[in-house]
C-alpha cells in the first residue's frame, strides 16, 4: 500500500506540479476567461466604419416614402437603438418579434448613414435595380431598392373570411450588404406600413400597442428557502455542466496516464520499477496518482462553477448530495477509462502507436457527449433510465439525471453505482492483465485481437 | 577473485524451470543452485535465455512450470526488498533529478527516510557523480545514467544482487570502477548474479560460471574446475627467429598444427601429450623468446561445448542441440 501511494504521489507530482500543467490547466483558461469577459465586448462593440449609401424606394402607395425616410435618418436610428433597451424592462419576457429586434440592435453597434430617394410610383423596378449591380456595399452608392405594392396600405381585396388582404413589399440589396443594415431597412418599411394601415383603419398605433402588448413579471421558483428567479435553460445547463466537468477530469487524468505509461515503457524504466513492485501495484499507483490530477482539475473548475452560482445567488440549485454523487461517479468512471488508457499505454512503444488502439476508448468517451442532451431533456424516460444502467457510460448518464430537475430514485442511483463498481473491477482486472504482459513487450505494437489474447494468456 | 558461498542457505534454487513465448522455448528444464554469498556469472550468447531466467527469478514474468525459491521464499515478490536488480533494459525518469530519483527507487525498496539522503549522496560521491545530484537525469551521459541505475539497484543493501549486462555502454575506466564495486559488495556477503554475453567479463569477475545456450544450462561449475576440465591443447610460442616456418614446428614430435598469430605461433598439440612435455621438446629444438600454455577462454569452452554433439548438458540434462 505504501509503495502504491509512493508511485501515486510521484505520478501526481510529476504531472500536476509542473509549470506546463499549471500554465496549460489553469493560467491559460483563466486568461482566456478574462479576455472573453473584458476585452471581447470592447472589441465587438467597434464594428468598424459605418455603412453609407442610398435606399431607393418605389412607393406605389404614394404615402409611405417620407415616413420611411424619416425612420432611416441616423438620428432616428440612434434614438431607436438607445431607447430599445428600455422597452425590454427587467423581468419582462420579450416577444419573439422583440427578441429578433433586440438581436438586430445588438448587431448594429454602428449606425448606418442612409439617405432615401423616392423614384416615383411609376418607376421601372428593372431600371432601378441597375445601380445595385455596380460596386460593393462598402463602396456606398445605391445599397437597396424597396418596391412597395400599391395595395400595401389600402386594399379592396379580402380573404374568404372577410379579412382584408394587403399587398407586400420587396427589398433588393447589393451583394454582401450587412444583415444588420438590411434588417434596419426592413423594420423601417414594415413599421411605416403597419402604422399607415392602423391610421387608415381609424386606430391609434399607441392604443393598439398598448392593447396587444402583454407584460409578464419574472417567473419565480418557490423553494423551501423562499422564492428565487427562475432561469430558463438552467435545468438543461446544469446536468450538461456536471457531465462535462466529470468528462473533462476523466479525460485529462486518463490522457496523462497514457502518456506517462508510454514514457516509462519507452525510457525502459519500467523493468526497474517492476523489480520493486508488482505490475498491479504499479498500475494501481499510477491510476491513483492521475485520479488526484483529475480530481484537482474537477475541484478547481467545479469551484469556479460554484463561485458563479454563488455570485448569481443560485447556490440552492445544487443539492450538496449531488456533489457527493459527482465524486463517487467520477472516481468510478475514471477508473474504467484510466484502466483502458493504462492498458493501451503499456501495449505500445510510443505515443504514435497508441492512436489505433485509442479509437475504441475514444468511441466510449464520445458516447456520453451524444447522449446527454436527450437524457437531460427527459431524465425519467425509459431511454435515460436504460442509459444510466449501461456500462461504461452509466456513470456519466446517471450524473446527468441526478443533476436534472427530475432526480432519480435513490435505489436507481445505488444500482447504477453498483454497476459502475462491478464494471470498474472487471475493466481494472482486464487492463491489469494487458499491463502485465504489455509492459515488457517491445517491437510491433499489438492490435485489439492481440490484447484480447493477452487477457486470456495472463 | 570474489569469494565463494558463505555457508548459509542457498540464495536461489531453481528446479525444472520452463518458459515459452509462443512457439519459442526460451528456457528448457533449467536446474540451478546459487549458494548465498557467491558471485555467479550467467554467460551465453544473445537470446540464450539468460534474461528470461533472471526475469523469472525476479517474478517479473512467471514460469510455465518448474519451481524456484529466492532467498528462501517461493517467489521474489515476497522478498523484493532484499533483492537488487539492474535489468538489461534499464532507464531513468528523464525529467527527474538524480538525487530524488535514487531516493525514490530506495523508498520503493522499503528504505525509510532516515539516513537516506546521506546514503544516496555517499553513493553518488563513490561513483564520482557528487556534482550531478541536482541535475536532471536527461542531462547525464549514458555512462553516468548507468552508474545512477547501479546505485538505485544497491542503495537498499540487498542480500541478492542481479546484474544483467551491467557493463554495456561503459568506458574502460567506468567498467573498472563498477567491477571493483561489484567485488566489494560481494565481499560484504551479498550474493551476486552477473549476466553477460561478453564472456571475458565473467572470466575477470566470477569464480562460478553458469553457461546457458538455447534455453538450457550447458555448464555450471567454478571457473577453475571448468578450466581444468577443458584441458589445454595449445601453446603460444614467440621464437627468437622471426623467419621460423611452419614445417620446422610440425616436425617436432607431438605437434599437430602450427598457426601463425600476431606475436608468433599457436601450436596445437596431439591428444595425450602433456603441455609441460611439449614445452620441453620445443624449447630444446627452437630458440625461444617466450612460450606458455594457452589457457582456454570461456569463449573457447563455450564454442567447444556447442559444437560437440556428444556433450551432455550440466546436471544430467538433455544433450545440447547442435
Amino acid at each position: 500500500m505504501n509503495r502504491m501511494l509512493l508511485i501515486a504521489w510521484r505520478e501526481f507530482a510529476s504531472t500536476a506540479l509542473t509549470k506546463g500543467f499549471i500554465i496549460g490547466g489553469f493560467i491559460v483558461p483563466a486568461v482566456i476567461l478574462v479576455v472573453m469577459v473584458t476585452l471581447l465586448p470592447v472589441l465587438m462593440k467597434d464594428e468598424g466604419k459605418a455603412i453609407e449609401g442610398e435606399v431607393s424606394i418605389i412607393d406605389q402607395t404614394g404615402v409611405l416614402a417620407d415616413d420611411i425616410a424619416l425612420r432611416l435618418t441616423p438620428e432616428m436610428l440612434a434614438e431607436e437603438t438607445q431607447t430599445f433597451d428600455m422597452k425590454i424592462e427587467p423581468g419582462m419576457t420579450p416577444t419573439p418579434e422583440q427578441t429578433s429586434e433586440l438581436l438586430s440592435k445588438a448587431m448594429m453597434r454602428t449606425i448606418p448613414k442612409l439617405t432615401v430617394k423616392e423614384l416615383g410610383a411609376s418607376a421601372d423596378p428593372e431600371v432601378a435595380k441597375e445601380p445595385l449591380r455596380e460596386g460593393t456595399a462598402q463602396e456606398g452608392g445605391v445599397l437597396a431598392l424597396a418596391v412597395i405594392d400599391a395595395n400595401a396600405v389600402v386594399t379592396d381585396e379580402t380573404t374568404g373570411a372577410g379579412v382584408p388582404k394587403f399587398g407586400a413589399y420587396q427589398l433588393f440589396v447589393k451583394p454582401k450588404l450587412k444583415d444588420s443594415v438590411q434588417s434596419t431597412i426592413r423594420r423601417a418599411i414594415a413599421e411605416s406600413i403597419r402604422e399607415a394601415r392602423l391610421e387608415n383603419a381609424g386606430l391609434s398605433p399607441d392604443q393598439v400597442n398598448a392593447l396587444t402588448r402583454v407584460d409578464a413579471e419574472q417567473t419565480k421558483e418557490i423553494t423551501e428557502e423562499g422564492e428565487r428567479d427562475s432561469i430558463e435553460g438552467l435545468n438543461m445547463i446544469l446536468p450538461g455542466g456536471f457531465m462535462i466537468l466529470m468528462m473533462m477530469a476523466v479525460m485529462i487524468g486518463g490522457q496523462y496516464l497514457l502518456t506517462t505509461t508510454v514514457e516509462e515503457k519507452s525510457s525502459r524504466v519500467v523493468e526497474v520499477l517492476l523489480s520493486a513492485v508488482s505490475p498491479m501495484q504499479l498500475m494501481t499507483g499510477k491510476i491513483l496518482g492521475q485520479l488526484m490530477v483529475g480530481g484537482l482539475i474537477m475541484m478547481v473548475y467545479g469551484s469556479v462553477g460554484i463561485a458563479g452560482l454563488v455570485i448569481a445567488a443560485l447556490t440552492d440549485v445544487i443539492n450538496p448530495m449531488v456533489l457527493v454523487w459527482l465524486v463517487l461517479f467520477f472516481v468510478l468512471a475514471y477508473v474504467q477509462i484510466a484502466s483502458m488508457m493504462a492498458a493501451v499505454g503499456s501495449a505500445v512503444n510510443e505515443m504514435r502507436e497508441a492512436q489505433s488502439l485509442m479509437t475504441p476508448v475514444m468511441a466510449i468517451i464520445m458516447i456520453p457527449y451524444m447522449l446527454w442532451m436527450p437524457v437531460a431533456m427527459n431524465p425519467s424516460g425509459t431511454f435515460a433510465v436504460v442509459c444510466s444502467f449501461l456500462p461504461p457510460v452509466n456513470s456519466f448518464m446517471m450524473m446527468v439525471r441526478i443533476a436534472s430537475t427530475e432526480r432519480p430514485d435513490t435505489w436507481q442511483i445505488l444500482v447504477s453505482l453498483g454497476i459502475s463498481v462491478v464494471s470498474s473491477i472487471l475493466v481494472l482486472k482486464g487492463a491489469a492483465k494487458i499491463f502485465r504482459v504489455g509492459l515488457l513487450m517491445y517491437g510491433k505494437p499489438p492490435n485489439l485481437k492481440t490484447l484480447i489474447k493477452w487477457i486470456r494468456m495472463a | 577473485m570474489c569469494q565463494g558461498g558463505v555457508g548459509l542457505t542457498d540464495a536461489i534454487r531453481i528446479s525444472d524451470l520452463h518458459k515459452s513465448f509462443g512457439e519459442k522455448q526460451a528456457v528448457r528444464g533449467m536446474e540451478l543452485v546459487v549458494p548465498a554469498g557467491s558471485l555467479h556469472g550467467f554467460i551465453g550468447p544473445n537470446g540464450a535465455g539468460k534474461t528470461t531466467t533472471i526475469r523469472m527469478i525476479m517474478s517479473i514474468i512467471f514460469p510455465d512450470r518448474g519451481e524456484l525459491s529466492v532467498l528462501g521464499k517461493k517467489s521474489a515478490i515476497e522478498s523484493k526488498d532484499r533483492i537488487g536488480y539492474l535489468p538489461e533494459e534499464r532507464g531513468v525518469y528523464k525529467k527527474m533529478k538524480v538525487l530524488p530519483f535514487i531516493k525514490y527507487m530506495a523508498k520503493l525498496k522499503g528504505v525509510t527516510d532516515q539516513g537516506l539522503h546521506m546514503r544516496a549522496t555517499d553513493w553518488l560521491e563513490r561513483v564520482g557523480l557528487g556534482e550531478v545530484a541536482a541535475k536532471k537525469c536527461e542531462e547525464l551521459s549514458k555512462g553516468m545514467q548507468q552508474k545512477v541505475q547501479f546505485i538505485a539497484s544497491v542503495i537498499h543493501k540487498p542480500e541478492l544482487l542481479i546484474l544483467d549486462e551491467p557493463f554495456s555502454g561503459l568506458d574502460p575506466v567506468n567498467m573498472r570502477l563498477l567491477r571493483d564495486l561489484i567485488r566489494e559488495i560481494n565481499d560484504s556477503g551479498t550474493t551476486i548474479i552477473f549476466s553477460t554475453h561478453v564472456m571475458a567479463q565473467a572470466e575477470q569477475l566470477c569464480d562460478n560460471i553458469v553457461m546457458i545456450h538455447n534455453g538450457q544450462k550447458v555448464l555450471d561449475d567454478p571457473l577453475d574446475r571448468i578450466r581444468s576440465r577443458f584441458d589445454p591443447k595449445a601453446l603460444l610460442l614467440e621464437p627468437m627467429d622471426r623467419n621460423l616456418n611452419e614445417a620446422q614446428l610440425t616436425s617436432i614430435a607431438g605437434v599437430e598444427l602450427a598457426n601463425r598469430v600476431d606475436t608468433g605461433w599457436e601450436i596445437v598439440l596431439e591428444d595425450g601429450l602433456a603441455p609441460s612435455e611439449a614445452i620441453a621438446r620445443i624449447a630444446s629444438q627452437i630458440e625461444t623468446a617466450r612460450i606458455e600454455v594457452k589457457r582456454p577462454s570461456l569463449e573457447d569452452i563455450f564454442i567447444q561445448i556447442v559444437q560437440d554433439d556428444s556433450y551432455v548438458p550440466a546436471s544430467g540434462m538433455q544433450e545440447v542441440a547442435s
